[in-house]
């Protein structure tokens, strides 16, 4: 469902993706760790099509990015680490609107059963959502990915700043999503998150996709290891007091 | 796709703070500027109308004497104005609304009510139009200059583009849902125009005046509409939507406020249009030259013709015949010095038209002017209507004393007239152009109009084709 072959990246002199080859299956959460600058970013805007690639190429549902983005975007969701919504409208007002961009003509009962679906309380659909929580505006970009019926989910470090609650329920959400068949990206530094939600999880550094884990054969504590052990590899060695 | 944007739009401008105070204060001001407009109409038509009657019934009962000597005391032609000049006063105040028709002469128009206003009055000039032209585009940019950056801002943009909506899709239901706020912000002032001009009509005027009321709604639109466009381009290049702000207010500034000014103080002396005293003076001149020279060569053909040496000689009151010729004589005189006052004007107008280039104001200016019947090109009318109904006045006196002229006792050529011949003069109606007959003087600005709204939205089309949501 999302595929990136041979796929470099460059600002001027700076490579922020490295000759990346991915394939995420359908029903798989395919994870992407690595420090800050590492290229998770780049990666799922590279998916996007919000940049081009340098070189190689970038499918979703074997529509290349580049050359088909529109339609290559209507096969896929977008979570970004701050959903942005629109502050004026409400919970129900913005998915409306949004599930109608995406070409869904859904039903204000469907509209606020994908919301329920996604744990926001439903006295809150019809309030600004000026007024909602970061965890709260996550769960609409996720009824928005629903209702949307996107076959690829690309997630942008969408735990962080949540509080371990609505983690743990937005972690649910996307393993229900993947269950469904829907191929998930995620750019994530949570490692429990991995472990818990994630199929495969690649780590990332300074560009390059260095290694794949099928996180199923591996413990939380091992799955910290080797991450560790590739972030440190090749750094620069600390002073000794 | 295009109308859920701009309904989306539309419910955002509607819950906008800023939109709603814009709304009251606009529509405060619309009504202020449409009570001073009908308020001047109303006082213009009522001095003209009021002024014709009292002019009429004197003309009428002036008593018996030399006809002559009535052609001398002139009569007033007075031109009452448009309904749409509620809209547009345009340059009315600034021209005069009656001109003194008299013996021998074509005088400029008098009574301006410029003149009767403070100084201070002419920089409070209230209309709908010039809200329409200078405080609207100045709306139009305080609601849209964050249309894309505000949102590429926010990061909403992203999630907008991460659906698939292609930018010129956003781009028009954008557009229309701005248009939607600003049309909603109009609609009142529109409205009132309509029915007050369909109100103030003559029933048979009411079909050339809504034909101009949709041409002016025509070209408000294009020079909107242009601003929208330009609003939604610059918010869709600028990174940020204070950048896309700052840009837009200088352009703003001086293409609403800077340029026509500037303009029209330098086409005026490239062009001067006026009555300048170099002008008069060689009017005067010419006048006086071909007077003298219109009664030599009047008398020597009479008095070969008759076969006599002196006036009191001829077999008629020679001054019937004189008087007539020295009129006709200085026709050409008159309207040669009018065709170049004219042709004065016409290039100031053409020139000032074609500034559209620099600023759209300016010919929107004299589109709005043109359609609402408060530009030069209608002054000018006035002034050849007035002048033909003088020429028709003076013939019909001189022609009077020729047949009517008896020697007396003494021998001298006598002839009086009464209300007989005041009445055989219709009083002055002037006539209205039509529609059509202003379209030549400010087709170009209409043009330029519609090249501003397409280069705004070619622009707009080419930018948000391009749009990065980062």
């Amino acid at each position: 469902m999302l595929e990136a072959a041979g796929v470099t990246k460059r600002y001027k002199d700076i490579v922020a993706v490295d000759r990346l080859d991915l394939a995420v299956k359908p029903g798989e959460v395919f994870c992407l760790l690595g420090a800050n600058g590492a290229g998770k970013t780049t990666t799922i805007h590279l998916f996007l099509n919000f940049v081009a690639p340098s070189s190689g190429t970038l499918r979703v549902g074997g529509c290349d990015v580049v050359k088909n983005a529109e339609q290559a975007r209507r096969l896929a969701a977008y979570l970004p680490e701050q959903v942005m919504l629109y502050p004026k409208l409400t919970g129900f007002e913005n998915l409306r609107y949004f599930s109608r961009l995406a070409g869904q003509r859904h039903g204000r009962e469907q509209l606020l059963a994908y919301l329920d679906q996604c744990g926001l309380p439903l006295d809150a659909a019809d309030r600004p959502l000026s007024g909602y929580s970061k965890g709260m505006r996550q769960k609409v970009g996720i009824a928005i990915a629903l209702a949307k019926q996107a076959k690829a989910l690309l997630l942008d470090e969408p735990t962080s700043g949540l509080d371990p609650q609505a983690s743990w329920e937005l972690s649910g959400l996307i393993a229900s999503l993947a269950r469904n068949g829907v191929a998930v990206l995620m750019a994530t530094h949570d490692l429990f998150r991995v472990k818990e939600t994630g199929t495969r999880a690649g780590i990332m550094k300074k560009g390059r996709l260095v290694s794949v884990l099928d996180t199923k054969s591996l413990t939380a504590a091992d799955l910290e290891k080797i991450y560790v052990e590739h972030m440190q590899a090749h750094a620069p060695a600390r002073a000794s007091g | 796709m295009i109308p859920v944007i701009a309904a989306k739009e539309i419910l955002e401008i509607r819950r906008d703070g800023r939109f709603r105070i814009a709304a009251i204060v606009f529509w405060l001001l619309s009504m202020s500027a449409f009570a001073a407009g009908v308020a001047h109409y109303a006082a213009l038509t009522r001095e003209a109308q009021t002024a014709s009657q009292d002019e009429r019934a004197r003309w009428l009962d002036q008593g018996r004497k030399y006809p002559h000597a009535a052609a001398h005391y002139g009569v007033f032609a007075f031109k009452s104005p448009r309904p749409l000049t509620v809209f547009d006063s345009g340059i009315e105040p600034y021209l005069g609304s009656s001109i003194w028709l008299e013996a021998h002469k074509q005088n400029e128009p008098l009574y301006r009510p410029a003149e009767d206003a403070t100084p201070l009055q002419r920089f409070g000039d209230l209309t709908l139009a010039r809200l329409a032209q200078e405080l609207v585009p100045l709306l139009i940019i305080i609601l849209g200059y964050a249309a894309f950056a505000g949102e590429r801002e926010t990061g909403t943009l992203r999630q907008l583009m991460s659906l698939g909506v292609p930018g010129r899709k956003l781009l028009l239901g954008k557009a229309a849902g701005l248009a939607s706020g600003i049309a909603v912000l109009c609609l009142p002032a529109v409205l009132l125009v309509f029915v007050s001009s369909a109100a103030l009509s003559e029933p048979q005027g009411a079909a050339d005046e809504f034909m101009r009321m949709a041409l002016l709604v025509l070209a408000y639109g294009a020079y909107l509409g242009g601003f929208i466009f330009l609003t939604l381009t610059v918010s869709a290049w600028c990174r940020t939507a204070r950048a896309a702000l700052v840009i837009l207010l200088a352009f703003w500034a001086l293409s609403v406020l800077a340029v026509p000014r500037f303009l029209s103080g330098e086409i005026g002396a490239i062009y001067p249009a006026g009555l300048t005293i170099d002008r008069r003076t060689a009017l005067e001149t010419a006048l006086k030259e071909a007077g003298a020279q219109l009664e030599e060569k009047q008398k020597s053909e009479l008095f070969k013709k008759y076969n006599v040496t002196r006036i009191e000689d001829l077999p008629f009151d020679y001054w019937g015949v004189a008087l007539q010729a020295d009129e006709e004589g200085k026709y050409e005189i008159f309207e040669k010095h009018y065709a170049q006052l004219f042709d004065a004007l016409a290039r100031e107008t053409a020139l000032y038209q074609l500034g559209t280039l620099l600023s759209p104001l300016t010919g929107l200016q004299i589109v709005s002017m043109s359609l609402a019947g408060s530009d030069t090109s209608q002054h000018r009318d006035f002034i050849q209507q007035a002048e033909a109904y003088r020429r028709v006045i003076h013939t019909v006196i001189n022609d009077y004393i020729l047949k009517h002229a008896a020697r007396n006792a003494e021998g001298v050529w006598k002839v009086e007239a009464g209300r007989e011949l005041w009445e055989t003069i219709p009083p002055f109606q002037y006539k209205r152009p039509g529609a059509a007959g202003v379209l030549p003087h400010c087709g170009l600005g209409f043009a330029l109009l519609g090249l501003w709204l397409a280069l705004c939205f070619a622009a707009a089309w080419r930018a948000a084709g391009r749009i990065n949501p980062l």
